[in-house]
Formats: C-alpha cells, structure tokens, sequence
C-alpha cells in the first residue's frame, strides 16, 4: 500500500475513512438491492418437503434434542488439553540441537506437568466411560 | 545463582503442586489442610519477605525483578496468607473440591506474583490468563451449584471476551511499533502515538486490565461474581487480585505514558463513571457482597486518578491505595465471612446487633469502613487523601471536585452499615459470635495496622515513593 500523503488540513487518514465508508455504503445498498428483489420477484409457496430439515438428503428421524452423554465432552476436552502437547513438542523438535539441554530440561519439565494432570484425569474417574465409581 | 532470584514463585508453585498430589493422594480433611494451607502460606510470606531485595532479569528479559515487583509479591503472597486465614471453615466450598481449592488458590497467587514481573507483553498475557482461569474455576467451587455456576459461567464469559479484545489490541500495538517488551514500547510508542493503530491498540490492551480492575465499562461481571462465589473466593478476588492488577496497570501506564494527553483523557473518563456508577448502585444493595462489589468498582476509580495524575507522587499514591485496599477490604470480609449465614450471603440488616455479638468484630467493621469511606484517622483516609493530592499538584482540580462529591455520596450507603451493626435491633436475639483466639489476634492486629497506618504513615508512603522510583 502506498502511504497516504499528509494533507493541509485534513488529518493524515482521513481520505482512507472516506472511501471506506463510500464503500461500506456501496456494500449496504447492494445487498439492500438483493434482498429486494428477491423479496418483490421471488415466489413463496409452503410444502411440506421445503419445510422439512435438511440433512444431507436423508430423511430425519426423532427430535433434534438428544442428551449426549457428558463423556463425549470430556474426551473432546482432554483431547485438546494433550494436543497443545504435541505442538510444543514438535516446535521444540525442530530446533533440539541449537536448545541443547537446557531446552530438554525444560521439555521434560512440562510433559512431567502434563503427566500429572492426566494422572490427575485417571485418579478422579475422569477416563471412565461410565461413572462407575464416584470421584473422591 | 540466578534461580535464587526466583525464590517466592518458585515456591508457590512448589505448594500449588503439592495439594495437586494431595488431592490424588487422600480426601479433604478440613482441619488438617487449613493448617497446612496456613503454614506453607505463611512460610510464603517468609520467603517473598527475603526476596525483596532481589533485582535483576530473567527469562531472555522478559521478567525483570526489581522492588516493584518484589514489594507486590510480598503484598500478594501476604494476601493469599490472609484469605487461607479465612479458611477454617470452608463449609461453602464443595467437599470433594476442598484441596483443589488450595491448589487454585495457590497457583492464582503464582500467576499474579509472575504478573507483576512480566515485561513481554505475551508473558503478561500468559500470567493474566492463568490468574483468570483459576479464579474462574474457583468461583465455580461453591456448593450451592445455582449459585457458584451461575456466577462462574458470568465470569467467565465476560472475562474471556475481555481477554481477546486485549489479544486483538495487543496484536495492534505490536503491529504498531513492532515491539513487544514493555521497556521497548516506552521507546517506540512516543513516535506513533498519533496513528489510530496505536492509539487502538493501547485502549484495547488496557480494555482486558480494566475488566479485571472492575472499570467502568468492563464491571458487569462484578456484582453477579461477588454474590455468588464462596466467601473467601470473593474475598481473595476483592484483595489480591486487586493488588495485583493495580500493580500491572501502574507498569504498563509508566511504561506508555509519555506525557501522552489521549490516555490521560481516556482515564480520566473512566476513572469518573466507575466512581460515580459504582457508589451510586451501591446505595441499592441489600447484599453485603453486592455492596462491597460496587464499592470496588468505585474504589477502582480513585485509584485510576492516582495512575494517571503520573509521575512519581501519582505512582506511589497508587500503590499506597492498593496496600491500603488490600488491608481495608480483607478486614471487612472477615467479617462477612465470619458472619455470613450457612448456605447464604450475608444481607445488611443481619447485621443488627452485631455490637452487642460480638464487640471486636463490630469495631473491626466500623474501621474498616470508615477506612473504605475515607475517614481520618484510618489509611483509607491517608490513601484518598494521597490521591487527591497528587492530582492538585497536577491541576487536575476538576476531577478531584468530582471524586470528592462521590466520597460524600459514598457515605450514606458505608454509614447505613455501621449503622445496621450498632444501633440496628434483630428481632430475634441471634447467638453471640465465637471467635477462636488466632482469629481474635487477627482481628485486632488489622484494626490497629489501619489505624496505627492513618496516624503515622510515613514509613509506607516512603515505602510507596521507593516503590514508584524503581519503576521509573
């Protein structure tokens, strides 16, 4: 982008506020437009197939709100705890010659932080599918 | 050895860890964890204490240890010593959840403790969030799950939205001035601070501190939080966190204030609607925590004037206000904790009575809420009046006028209270109040640390003003 030159009296970006509100209105108004159209030429007749809920073209069964059971949420959620591990490590793999130990220690550092926490996970029942057992 | 310089975070951290293999390891057993709870945090205390002296820069820079940042940790790790003080009788907090509680609290003190030291703008943001989620976590704890949940998920809705618009501005600032580390930005921010990129990015970043803070346009999470966290939840957050991110905005504003007019308007501005807003929603409230939560947002308010009057009497009035603060606000929620009723909050007109209950905390209540209304001869006094002067000597006269129409307005509702506790009559007789003994000692050893610090405060504002030149 080339920069904008300073003006007398205008202050330095204020042609750059001009023709992005020009264009914001431009925006506005087009799809003003649309929606009109649509709305003035467009035909509406109720069936009960348009009504029906898409589903990728199979046929829906049942209502919508089904309780999942809480495990689901809890695998999704240790899944993204462990995950960000990955992504140190391979950040860390790929500069482990020039970090020597001192970046090793601190590896081993924070798997030994993650370790516990999913010691933490296993003692409290929080891998066991079904609540078998009621946490401490 | 270099590592010594880390001792009181590495400590904590070595506690936090230790109730974390605690709680895997047995149950709760109530009595036992407060005393240990107690002893590891007063060893806490102990060993910030020695560090005061330390100064120097870890961490490729990014965390720089001088007495600013060390007097904070001491006042931090005094604070959380205080609220696991108030821990004996944790009947609120969930019981399975009974060490985890010590964990948060310990791990949210090591956040604020590493806060108050960062100099990257990404370690801040680290420590920000971690103090945020623990405290998150901690105010889900309360046992009565409608309460505790609802208050939790306000929170921490409103706090992650507030977190990202501080991602969003510092992501401007860097785009801005290309700088990361606090001392940088003093350099580069004076050129560019006429460019909307960095003006933005300033307000944003400030906008994520502001909601911890509980100013004005970032306090709705305040009163709901207050109310419905566990007594000393709310009493930690009122406290330590406080201290802490008083602590923070101070450096950052030291660090981008370069006699630049734009943030001294900006804060300006919020300093008087959270002053205003806060003392005038505060005459509604039935609930003691509610109160205290709206007296908060406005004690929030003066200590914006101290930051931003600037310079070092204006920087010293500011952390004199959080010392002062970390005192006043911790003694009044003794009290409430002391009293609160089992299951519920503690609603003003329990009060009643309360002289005849318990005389000690009756006048523990009254200093420390004359002290919050700023009636000499209590620090609360010598802290607004700190404040206010700092601002004259600046010409900010106008300001001054309004803030001290507000510490009048303040009044009725903090006078309503000692009201209630002297002269209100309970229909029922309720029991007189038992004190255990340790408590007893607490107790008169804040009243006279409030009133010995409003006559003769030199020593900490001598204190504040070598607090305050450290950082300039």
């Amino acid at each position: 982008m080339e920069p904008i030159t300073d003006g007398a009296m205008l202050s330095p970006w204020e042609p750059g506020v001009f023709s992005l509100v020009l264009f914001g209105l431009l925006v506005l108004a087009f799809i003003g437009f649309q929606l009109f159209i649509a709305h003035w030429v467009g035909e509406r007749k109720e069936s009960r197939e348009k009504s029906r809920v898409y589903e990728s073209g199979v046929i829906p069964t049942g209502t919508a709100r089904l309780q999942f059971p809480v495990p689901f949420y809890m695998v999704a959620i240790f899944f993204l705890l462990f995950d960000v591990e990955g992504v140190f490590i391979f950040a860390w793999a790929v500069v482990f010659r020039d970090l020597g130990w001192t970046g090793w220690f601190q590896m081993v550092f924070f798997i030994i932080v993650l370790l516990v926490g999913l010691a933490y996970i296993w003692v409290k029942g929080g891998l066991d599918w079904r609540e078998s057992h009621r946490p401490k | 050895m270099k590592w010594m310089l880390f001792g009181p975070e590495t400590y904590i951290f070595l506690v936090a860890f230790f109730f974390l293999i605690l709680s895997m390891w047995r149950g709760p057993h109530s009595e036992k964890d407060h005393v240990l709870a107690l002893a590891l945090s007063g060893l806490g205390v102990v060993i910030s204490l020695a560090c005061l002296g330390a100064e120097g820069l870890l961490f490729a820079g990014a965390y720089r240890l001088d007495l600013f940042s060390q007097v904070f940790k001491v006042a931090l790790s005094f604070g959380l010593f205080l609220i696991v003080c108030l821990c004996a009788n944790v009947e609120e907090i969930k019981r399975r959840y009974r060490l985890e509680f010590y964990f948060f609290l310990f791990v949210c003190t090591l956040a604020m403790m590493l806060l108050v030291s960062a100099q990257h703008l990404l370690t801040i943001l680290l420590a920000l969030e971690l103090s945020s989620y623990s405290l998150y976590i901690l105010v889900t704890l309360r046992r009565d799950e409608d309460m505790g949940l609802e208050a939790g998920i306000k929170y921490f809705l409103t706090g992650i939205f507030a977190s990202s618009i501080m991602i969003f501005g510092m992501a401007l600032l860097y785009g801005a001035t290309g700088a990361v580390y606090l001392q940088d930005l003093a350099q580069v921010l004076p050129e560019v601070m006429g460019t909307p990129a960095a003006v933005i990015g300033l307000l944003l970043t400030f906008g994520g501190f502001f909601f911890k803070l509980a100013v004005y346009p970032f306090h709705f999470w305040v009163a709901d939080t207050y109310q419905g966290a566990p007594d000393q939840v709310t009493a930690y957050i009122a406290t330590a966190s406080k201290v802490a991110v008083i602590a923070v905005v101070i450096k950052l504003i030291a660090a981008v204030d370069q006699n630049s007019t734009y943030l001294i308007h900006v804060l300006a501005v919020l300093s008087i609607a959270s002053m205003t807003l806060g003392n005038l929603a505060a005459m509604v409230q039935k609930d003691m925590k509610r109160l205290l939560a709206y007296s908060t947002i406005a004690h929030s308010g003066y200590v914006l004037i101290g930051i931003l009057s600037g310079g070092t009497a204006g920087y010293a009035s500011a952390v004199f206000y959080a010392l002062a603060l970390l005192v006043m606000k911790f003694t009044v929620f003794l009290v409430v904790v002391v009293l609160s009723p089992r299951g519920k909050n503690l609603e003003r007109e329990e009060l009643a009575g309360l002289h005849g209950r318990s005389p000690l905390l009756a006048l523990a209540l009254m200093v420390s809420i004359f002290s919050l209304a700023g009636i000499p001869p209590t620090i609360g006094f010598m802290g607004k009046f700190y404040v206010f002067m700092g601002a004259m000597d600046k010409g900010l006269f106008v300001l001054v006028l309004i803030a001290m129409i507000n510490v009048v307005v303040s009044l009725y509702y903090y006078l309503l209270i000692i009201k209630a506790a002297y002269l209100g009559h309970s229909w029922e007789t309720p029991p007189a109040v038992h004190l255990p003994q340790p408590m007893r000692w607490l107790t008169g050893a804040l009243i006279a640390t409030m009133m010995v610090a409003g006559f003769y405060p030199t020593p900490l504002i001598r204190l504040s003003e070598a607090v305050a030149r450290s950082l300039m």
